[in-house]
């Protein structure tokens, strides 16, 4: 380290130095060695040659063992490159072996040998009297039922690959289903559905009344449903990346829909998702059946794009959309009539202040668009929300549900104190315990200031029950 | 869902990304561009930085590059970013850009909105 760079060499310090530096390398895989080995030494010779003075020499001599200390474990439980493995056996004795080629290229006695064995192999085929029964297109006698629905969804959806194979051949078969076994099945399920939706109609005029909407026999054959889909894609999306999110942290949660159709969400968790789409509060309530505890505790990071060419979505319908594509909810709906609070005007009208409309997306940012930001005794303090989220947001804590029946529209910017709630959703696990909201004003008190009032009322309002849900 | 290696994105392989969003850089000048834009608190040694690069070389965050025609003679290899590696980038940035608001909004923090 004392001597010029391009002095003799054998007594050099850099060349002592660099010595040393190669038997340091020699602590890292072979792999790391083979792929960036000479790179390395050639940042060490950098760093030699541009730091001279002493205090320089002794920092990268620290900075070299602290490297080695950090990155020789860390290179350790790296997993190698698919192909970067070790010769698996070696032979000693003539016979056969198997190993791994890495990036060498085959050698050219290895090229020719596979040739005149794939052309052997193909002439004695070609001459075989045996034929396949799959080449004479013959049907098989095995009964082959139809996959359903749901199985032909979840193909798409399923993570595990076994799956998708059984699942695939089990497709490929059903095109052999022999006539009179067709019908067989065919009729069992006219049976099946005659014997359990006799009342499909009764039930359209239930969920939505004085629509006249009927079920009606069909002669000819329905629409196949549609089979082109690919994972991660929709007629309403070109895109749905569903991924476990990057940070589990709550408050990196944030979710965004811009006006392009494009769906972004980072740490969100699936309750959130609902809460959203079917406008009923985050919060355990009686308008929402009970729910794994994934759907509270696991959070994704989402990106979807809507489809240009579909019909323009809401965020609650994107919501819905992804809930139903990636997540395999199946919701059922009830109308039901119950007690519920009306959000209406107080006497001496609304003091809301009216918040600028022009640049308002779906945005749960503390400074965004339709979302409140947290804090103790969930103060109303948002930039922009209009009415149905007020009553959306106020719904995780009171004893009813809550309904907008304000008439007012556009956007307001809302900030008050904490209230009381009127009722405690069990507490998170590990929680800190509980909390005392009594010294805080109630809710009365806070939207009174704000001009407006709770009116308990009768309401008819959905109630959804959770039929399935699956992770993504 | 198979986890990806760079998820979450390590503080060294984000610097890298930032590092080559200027320009293509070899090794050497990544850990100058690195030590520089974090002033003086990190030196990437070999087996960090070239440990990283092999990851994001994997994962296609960054590309290797023919050598710019002013570069210097000897024999060294050059990365750039890639589009993924820059969307990378932006979404850390905004992800830490949304931290930072927070702990301004906390007090934590002093100083103009990001």
């Amino acid at each position: 380290m004392f001597c010029a760079w391009h002095a003799e060499e054998k007594y050099c310090g850099v060349h002592m130095s660099e010595k040393l530096f190669r038997l340091l390398l020699h602590l890292y895989r072979s792999h790391f060695r083979d792929a960036s080995g000479d790179e390395a030494l050639q940042l060490f010779r950098d760093r030699v040659r541009d730091e001279k003075a002493p205090s320089a020499v002794l920092r990268l001599w620290f900075d070299l063992v602290c490297d080695v200390i950090v990155a020789v474990p860390f290179e350790y439980f790296r997993p190698k490159p698919a192909l970067d493995v070790e010769m698996l056996q070696r032979s000693s004795d003539g016979a056969p072996s198997l190993f791994v080629l890495g990036n060498a290229p085959p050698s050219t006695k290895a090229l020719l040998s596979g040739s005149v064995v794939s052309v052997l192999a193909l002439t004695v085929l070609s001459f075989s009297p045996v034929q396949t029964r799959s080449a004479r297109h013959e049907p098989s006698p095995q009964l082959k039922v139809p996959p359903s629905h749901s199985a032909w969804k979840r193909r798409d959806n399923s993570q595990q690959l076994g799956d998708k194979k059984t699942t695939e051949i089990t497709a490929t078969k059903t095109r052999t289903v022999a006539a009179a076994e067709r019908q067989r099945v065919i009729e069992a399920v006219a049976a099946n559905l005659k014997k359990h939706y006799s009342d499909f109609t009764k039930q359209i005029g239930d969920i939505a009344p004085g629509s006249n909407l009927k079920a009606a026999y069909r002669a000819e054959p329905l629409p196949l449903q549609p089979s082109a889909e690919t994972p991660g894609q929709t007629a309403a999306f070109t895109r749905i990346e569903v991924k476990p999110a990057r940070s589990t942290d709550p408050q990196s949660s944030r979710v965004r829909v811009l006006p392009n159709g494009y769906l972004t969400a980072t740490s969100v968790n699936v309750i959130m998702l609902i809460s959203e789409g079917y406008g009923v509060p985050a919060n355990p309530s009686g308008r929402l059946s009970t729910l794994p505890s994934w759907v509270y505790s696991e959070r994704y990071d989402i990106e979807a794009q809507a489809s240009p060419t579909a019909k323009r979505m809401g965020p609650s319908d994107m919501f819905r959309q992804v809930l139903a594509d990636r997540f395999q909810l199946v919701m059922r709906t009830e109308n039901k009539s119950m007690s519920a609070y009306a959000l209406v005007v107080a006497q001496g009208g609304s003091k809301l202040k009216q918040a600028p409309s022009s640049d308002c997306i779906f945005d749960t940012a503390p400074e965004g668009c339709h979302t409140f930001v947290i804090g103790f005794g969930h103060p109303l303090n948002a930039r922009a929300v209009d009415m149905d989220d007020l009553a959306h947001y106020i719904e995780n804590w009171t004893d009813l549900p809550v309904v907008n029946r304000t008439s007012l529209a556009g956007v307001f910017t809302v900030s008050t104190e904490g209230w009381r709630p009127m009722r405690l959703p069990p507490p998170p696990p590990n929680g800190a315990g509980n909390v005392d909201f009594t010294h805080l004003q109630t809710i009365d008190t806070v939207l009174g200031n704000l001009g407006l009032k709770l009116q308990k009322k009768a309401a008819t309002l959905p109630v959804y029950t959770v039929l399935e849900i699956q992770r993504p | 869902m198979p986890k990806r290696k760079l998820d979450p994105l390590p503080f060294t392989a984000f610097q890298i990304l930032l590092a080559l969003a200027g320009e293509d850089l070899h090794g050497y000048g990544i850990m100058r561009q690195v030590a520089e834009q974090t002033n003086g608190r990190i030196r990437l040694g070999p087996g960090t930085l070239y440990s990283s690069i092999q990851t994001l070389l994997e994962e296609k965050l960054i590309e290797e590059v023919s050598p710019r025609e002013d570069a210097e003679t000897e024999r060294r290899r050059y990365y750039r970013l890639t589009a993924a590696g820059r969307n990378l980038a932006i979404t850390e940035a905004n992800r830490l850009a949304d931290v930072l608001r927070l702990a301004r909004r906390r007090k934590i923090l002093r100083g103009a909105h990001v």
